[in-house]
């Protein structure tokens, strides 16, 4: 039997999305694992409430069909400690499980840890009350289960990394033989004070994805393929998108600096130092750069 | 890993606008899957764009769906990183390839059969450049008429294609075959019997083959009809003779032996047309020349045409109707008629 706090109260989503949602019940398998329609019916909305605050009735009806509804009873059923669910749960996600860790840490004894960990987790911890909280309470059906845990691994393994990295103080790393090179200087190029502004405004004119593609391909060094795997684009598709973008930019600062008196050869002379594919960028500053934000 | 950041444009990339608050876990993971609502997805390429945080984050967790170890799982397959769709169009692709090509060789192939079909007829029953058309001797059909346009000199070049692009060539020749092309059906359809009886197994070819040869060029549709024909004289008698016109305006007669002769060595004026009507011979030239011969050639009659519009005229189309009744017709329009085989004209 599900918690009951683990369903809201009254969610007002309308006839149209409540009918959306009884309508998968059928398709989730929530019956095997005891789960009545009314229990599915506050967990769906749960979801429906926590994504689509400020989506039109369409879109929620939209929403809710595009749920995972059956990997999402999965998940529940095994947070509340049903054994037939996770039954189903261990031979289907955890041999993944493991893999994805083993691929990020780069050993199987450290993929193993992390594995664990993510698994005791998942099984849930007492929490000061003595009631158990499982991480899978926190699958919303969004993407797949798999997809999701790959999420939540590597999460706790950047944040694994970040902890074990201030483990080590710095006399013993200078004890073990580290040297520490003193960080380049940033060279201030003599450039024209007209042109990082030319620059924002044709960056300004950038859309999201389009910034987003620059960024992990400039910035982050992504490859192609890493980027086509996030997006959904094949690599090629990048590889021209990004081309294309290249271009657009040029113009866009070429022409701001037009406008703002340049000459034609001036600019030309300027847009030389602009190839944003020979000159390196600093990857941990902009790390440190976002890291205030919570999440949402 | 530490790197410089000499470049402006890589400056002002970095300087990310405020990234906003983080999405969890459940939105990268639908982000990587193309699960989010459209609304959602900008919001999260939005973040994306000015977060490093979520853009490693998200490489992390997509490089590990890619990775082999967990590809060699049924179960542990990760959710393809592009739409089942793209798949899809991937194998229609190819395979609308492969029809492609399959297509284009059996259109050549057939056009090969019809060349070669063509080349062979021609081989065994050599027809000069621009239909030479022989009547059978005896019996006579009831109608049949035709006009034998402008020859080359080249005795051996006889194939179709050949004809049609010097036809291409040279203008008036063009229209003259034209002219024969539509005479030498007419002349089909006012005698079904001659073609049925006398070389049905070609003629019957030629309809079958009538629409895979609507793709080709006239002359050679001219040509699979002459061929039917000659194929009839050929049938009906061995000394038929054929006809050509060389370059130089000559008109000769050949007896299908290769040698080919002129027939008036002593006229100086250029021959243009050539029309054979059953045993009648008509050449048609400058300077208003019409010869007729009654006897295959041997022996040739200059026929007076009046005077018409002034000048000498270019004679270059012969068609009769009957053995009496036919028309002659000068290249500037000019023409003249008559009913009573050529006696008189007006």
């Amino acid at each position: 039997m599900l918690p009951a706090s683990q369903t809201p109260a009254e969610c007002p989503l309308g006839s149209v999305v409540d009918g959306a949602i009884a309508r998968r019940y059928g398709e989730s398998g929530a019956e095997s694992y005891g789960i009545t329609a009314e229990h599915f019916h506050r967990i769906v909305a749960a979801v429906a409430v926590r994504y689509a605050a400020n989506l039109s009735e369409a879109e929620r009806v939209q929403l809710v069909a595009s749920l995972r509804v059956e990997e999402l009873v999965l998940a529940r059923a095994c947070a509340a400690g049903i054994e037939v669910a996770w039954n189903v749960f261990i031979p289907r996600f955890q041999a993944a499980l493991h893999a994805t860790a083993c691929h990020l840490t780069g050993d199987q004894a450290s993929g193993r840890e992390l594995a664990d960990g993510l698994n005791a987790d998942l099984y849930g911890i007492p929490n000061s009350e003595g009631r158990r909280i499982s991480k899978l309470d926190y699958y919303m059906g969004r993407g797949s289960l798999e997809g999701w845990l790959r999420a939540v691994l590597a999460r706790q393994h950047i944040d694994r990394c970040r902890s074990h990295a201030n483990d080590v103080s710095l006399d013993e790393r200078i004890e073990r033989g580290a040297s520490f090179a003193a960080s380049p200087q940033p060279v201030a190029p003599a450039i024209n004070d007209r042109l990082p502004v030319a620059i924002a405004q044709a960056l300004a004119g950038l859309s999201h994805e389009e910034r987003f593609l620059l960024a992990s391909y400039y910035l982050d060094q992504r490859t192609l393929a890493d980027i086509g795997r996030q997006t959904g684009m094949h690599e090629s598709t990048v590889s021209r998108k990004l081309d294309r973008l290249t271009a657009t930019l040029r113009k866009r600062v070429r022409r701001c600096l037009l406008t703002a008196g340049v000459t034609p050869r001036r600019c030309d002379e300027m847009l030389r130092e602009l190839d944003v594919r020979d000159i390196d960028v600093d990857v941990a500053a902009n790390l440190r750069q976002e890291r205030s934000a919570g999440t949402f | 890993m530490s790197h410089s950041e000499s470049n402006p444009l890589r400056r002002e990339l970095a300087r990310s606008p405020q990234a906003g608050p983080h999405p969890d876990s459940n939105l990268l993971s639908a982000f990587a899957e193309g699960a989010l609502l459209e609304r959602e997805r900008q919001d999260v390429v939005a973040h994306l764009a000015a977060c490093v945080d979520c853009r490693e984050l998200l490489s992390l967790a997509t490089g590990a769906a890619a990775n082999p170890v967990a590809a060699s799982r049924p179960f542990l397959l990760p959710r393809s990183a592009h739409p089942p769709l793209r798949t899809w169009l991937a194998w229609a692709s190819i395979a609308a390839s492969i029809l492609v090509v399959c297509s284009a060789g059996l259109v050549y192939k057939q056009k090969l059969e019809l060349k070669q079909r063509a080349t062979v007829a021609a081989e065994s029953a050599p027809v000069p450049p621009f239909t030479t058309i022989q009547q059978p001797k005896s019996p006579p059909p009831a109608e049949s008429n035709a006009i034998i346009g402008k020859a080359t000199r080249a005795p051996g070049q006889l194939k179709a294609p050949l004809r049609s692009k010097e036809s291409t060539a040279e203008a008036t020749a063009g229209q003259r075959t034209a002219v024969a092309q539509r005479e030498l059906e007419a002349s089909q359809q006012n005698s079904p019997t001659q073609s049925a009886a006398v070389a049905p197994a070609i003629a019957a070819d030629s309809v079958a083959k009538a629409p895979a040869l609507d793709q080709m060029n006239s002359a050679f549709a001219n040509t699979m009809t002459a061929r039917a024909l000659s194929s009839a004289s050929k049938d009906a008698g061995a000394t038929r003779p054929h006809w050509r016109i060389d370059s130089m305006g000559q008109a000769e007669r050949s007896f299908g032996n290769g040698a080919w002769q002129p027939v008036l060595p002593n006229e100086s004026a250029k021959m243009l047309v050539i029309s054979v009507f059953d045993s009648q011979v008509w050449l048609g030239g400058e300077n208003t020349r019409l010869y007729r011969s009654s006897d295959n050639g041997n022996t040739w009659i200059l026929v007076p045409l009046p005077m018409k519009n002034g000048g000498e005229h270019g004679i270059v189309h012969i068609r009769f109707q009957t053995q009496a009744s036919g028309v002659v017709e000068a290249s500037d329009g000019t023409s003249w008629t008559t009913t009573d085989g050529g006696v008189s004209w007006q």
